[in-house]
C-alpha cells in the first residue's frame, strides 16, 4: 500500500459520498446498448491537465461505488500510472496490441483504490502510434469487453488519426482547455479534426465526401468556412444528404471542461466556446464547468497523489464535483 | 429539422425559444456578445474576424427587434403568416398547440404596448424618467433587473422612486444609470442627464 492507506481513500463526508453527489444510480447503469460507458478525455494541446482530470474523474467515479478502468491512450508518452501513484506498470497496452494476451481484463493493474483499476499505457513509441485500422476496431471492441462500469482513455496531445478516432468511439467525449490562446487554439483544431473525420467516416455519398473535402481545405473555392455553412451547402443540393448529415452532426456532442483557470472571469470562456462552437459547427456542446487553478494541485502532482485525496477541502475538488455531476447528467441526457 | 434550408430567425440568433422573456432575451444577448466580441478568447483562430463581426450586427438586430414589443410582436406576426420557420407555419394547421403558445407568447399578451412606447420617448427629456413603466413595458422585474445588472433592488427601487436620500453619491446613481441605459436601450446621451435634472429639482423641492 505504501503511499495510500485505506484511511486515506475514504471521502470525507463533504465529497465523495453518493448521497452528496445526488447521483442518478438507475439512469447511469442504463448507458444505451451497453452496460459500461467509454469516456474519452482529450484536448489537442499538452499539458492542460487532461491525465490529471482523467485520474481524478476516475478516482471521485470508483467513490461512487463504480467499477472503473482508466486507460492511458497517450501512445507514446504514457504517464496516467504515474498520477496514480502506479509506479511500475508490469503489463501494459502493448500486450493487447501485439497479442501477447487476448482479454483485457488481465491487463488491469490495481491501483490503492478498491474499485479503479489502470490499464498502463504502451511505452514503446512510433509502431504504436502509428495503428492500422483494423487494429483500432480489435481495440476498441476489447475495450467493450472490460469489465466496469467506466472505461476512462486518457488521449494524448496532438490531432493524430488514433487521438481522433478513439475521442470518436467514445461514449462520452470530453474535451479540456485552459484560458489560453495556445489551448484553444489547439482545442478547435481538435474539434474540427475530429469532426470531420465522423462525418467523412459516415457519409456514403462520394459527392458529400468531396464537399467535406472541400470545406476542410481552408482555402476553399465554395465559400464554406464552418460545418454549419456545409451542412446548408448539402442540403441545399440534395436534402436527403442534408438530413443525414444533419443527424449525424446532432449525434456529435462533447463536454467541455476548462482547466487552471486564474481569475474568475476567465471561467466565463466555457461559455463563450460553448455558443461560439454551437454557432460554428452547429454542434451541441455541454460546458461541464471549470477546474480553479490551485497550488495544492501542483504540489499533489509532485506528490503523486490525486489532489481529491491530497487536497480534499481545496476549491480545485469542489469544482471537481460539480463537473463531474455535469457530465453524468449530459450522460443521461443521452 | 425542418430548419435546414430555411433562414434563421432572429430567436435562433439569440438561442432561445420564441416565448424567451425579456429578461432570458438580454441574458442570452450578452452572453453572445461576449463570446463574439473582438478580442474574444473564445473566437480565436476558429471564426475570421468578419465573421464574428457580421454575426454582431446579427445579434444587434435581434436585440433590437425582440425587446422592442411592437417591432417583436410585427416580427412574429410576419414569421407566422410568412412561414420562415417551416415549423411555425406548420403549426398553423395544428388549432389547439397553435393556441396554448400563443396564449402565453409574450408579445400577444401586452394590449397596452403602443401608449407606453411613445410616451418614453418623449418623457425621457420633458417629465423626467418613468423608470418603473419603461421596466414594466419590458416585462422585467425589480429583481430581473438587480440580477442582470447587479444594482442592489433598495437602490433601484430609489431610482424610480426619485428618492435621493436612499440613493447612494451622485457617481455611483450615473453608473447605476448607465447601466439601466444599456438595458433598457434607452437614449445614452440625454437619460442619465436629464434624470440626474429631474432627481435634483425633486429633491431641491421637497427640501423646501
Amino acid at each position: 500500500m505504501g503511499l495510500f492507506k485505506r484511511e486515506l481513500i475514504v471521502p470525507s463526508p463533504s465529497i465523495g459520498s453518493s448521497a452528496t453527489l445526488n447521483l442518478p444510480n438507475r439512469n447511469l447503469t442504463a448507458v444505451p446498448s451497453t452496460s459500461k460507458a467509454i469516456w474519452a478525455i482529450g484536448g489537442g494541446k499538452g499539458g492542460v491537465g487532461k491525465t490529471l482530470l482523467t485520474s481524478n474523474l476516475a478516482v471521485f467515479l470508483s467513490w461512487l461505488n463504480k467499477k472503473v478502468v482508466v486507460i492511458d491512450m497517450d501512445l507514446g508518452g504514457a504517464n496516467l500510472h504515474t498520477s496514480l501513484g502506479v509506479s511500475n506498470p508490469t503489463q501494459t497496452l502493448s500486450d493487447l496490441l501485439y497479442k501477447r494476451v487476448d482479454d483485457p481484463n488481465l491487463l488491469l493493474q490495481p491501483t490503492s483504490f478498491k474499485n479503479l483499476s489502470l490499464i498502463s499505457g504502451a511505452h514503446d513509441p512510433t509502431s504504436i502510434a502509428n495503428m492500422p485500422h483494423v487494429q483500432k476496431t480489435r481495440l476498441s471492441r476489447k475495450f467493450r469487453e472490460i469489465d466496469a462500469d467506466f472505461i476512462l482513455l486518457d488521449l494524448g496531445a496532438g490531432t493524430t488519426h488514433n487521438t481522433l478516432d478513439f475521442f470518436l468511439l467514445a461514449d462520452q467525449k470530453i474535451i479540456v482547455v485552459t484560458p489560453e490562446p495556445t489551448s484553444v487554439e489547439n482545442a478547435y483544431r481538435f474539434i474540427k479534426a475530429a469532426f470531420y473525420r465522423m462525418l467523412r467516416s459516415v457519409t456514403p455519398t462520394p459527392y458529400v465526401r468531396q464537399l467535406i473535402e472541400q470545406a476542410m481545405d481552408e482555402k476553399n473555392t465554395r465559400g464554406i468556412s464552418s460545418p454549419r455553412q456545409l451542412l446548408n451547402e448539402v442540403a441545399r443540393l440534395s436534402p436527403s444528404d442534408g438530413e443525414e448529415l444533419k443527424n449525424k452532426m446532432d449525434s456529435f456532442t462533447f463536454s467541455l471542461i476548462v482547466n487552471q483557470v486564474r481569475a474568475k472571469t476567465e471561467g466565463d470562456i466555457g461559455k463563450s466556446i460553448q455558443i461560439v462552437c454551437e454557432r460554428y459547427f452547429g454542434m451541441n456542446v455541454d460546458y461541464a464547468g471549470f477546474i480553479p487553478y490551485d497550488n495544492s494541485v501542483w504540489q499533489s502532482i509532485r506528490k503523486r497523489v490525486p489532489f481529491l485525496i491530497d487536497a480534499p477541502n481545496s476549491t480545485a475538488v469542489t469544482h471537481l464535483e460539480d463537473v463531474l455531476r455535469n457530465i453524468l447528467k449530459s450522460q443521461v441526457k443521452k | 429539422m425542418s430548419k435546414l434550408n430555411s433562414e434563421e430567425t432572429l430567436y435562433d440568433i439569440l438561442r432561445i425559444s420564441p416565448r424567451a422573456t425579456f429578461s432570458e432575451i438580454t441574458s442570452a444577448y450578452h452572453t453572445a456578445k461576449n463570446a463574439f466580441s473582438k478580442d474574444s478568447l473564445a473566437t480565436y483562430s476558429l471564426m475570421p474576424e468578419e465573421d464574428s463581426a457580421a454575426f454582431l450586427t446579427q445579434l444587434e438586430t435581434a436585440y433590437m427587434t425582440l425587446t422592442n414589443p411592437d417591432k417583436r410582436r410585427a416580427y412574429d406576426n410576419r414569421l407566422a403568416s410568412g412561414g420562415t420557420i417551416q415549423e411555425e407555419a406548420s403549426m398553423t394547421h395544428t388549432q389547439p398547440t397553435l393556441q396554448s403558445s400563443l396564449s402565453t407568447a409574450p408579445p400577444i399578451n401586452i394590449p397596452t404596448q403602443p401608449q407606453i412606447e411613445t410616451n418614453f420617448s418623449d418623457s425621457t427629456l420633458i417629465i423626467g424618467l418613468n423608470l418603473v413603466q419603461i421596466r414594466e413595458s419590458k416585462g422585467l422585474t425589480l429583481s430581473d433587473v438587480s440580477r442582470i445588472t447587479k444594482i442592489p433592488i433598495r437602490y433601484l427601487k430609489a431610482l424610480e422612486e426619485y428618492d435621493s436620500k436612499a440613493l447612494p453619491a451622485k457617481v455611483y446613481i450615473q453608473g447605476f444609470l448607465r447601466n439601466l441605459v444599456q438595458l433598457y436601450r434607452l437614449d445614452p446621451k440625454n437619460t442619465v442627464s436629464s434624470y440626474m435634472e429631474q432627481l435634483e429639482k425633486l429633491s431641491g423641492s421637497s427640501q423646501t
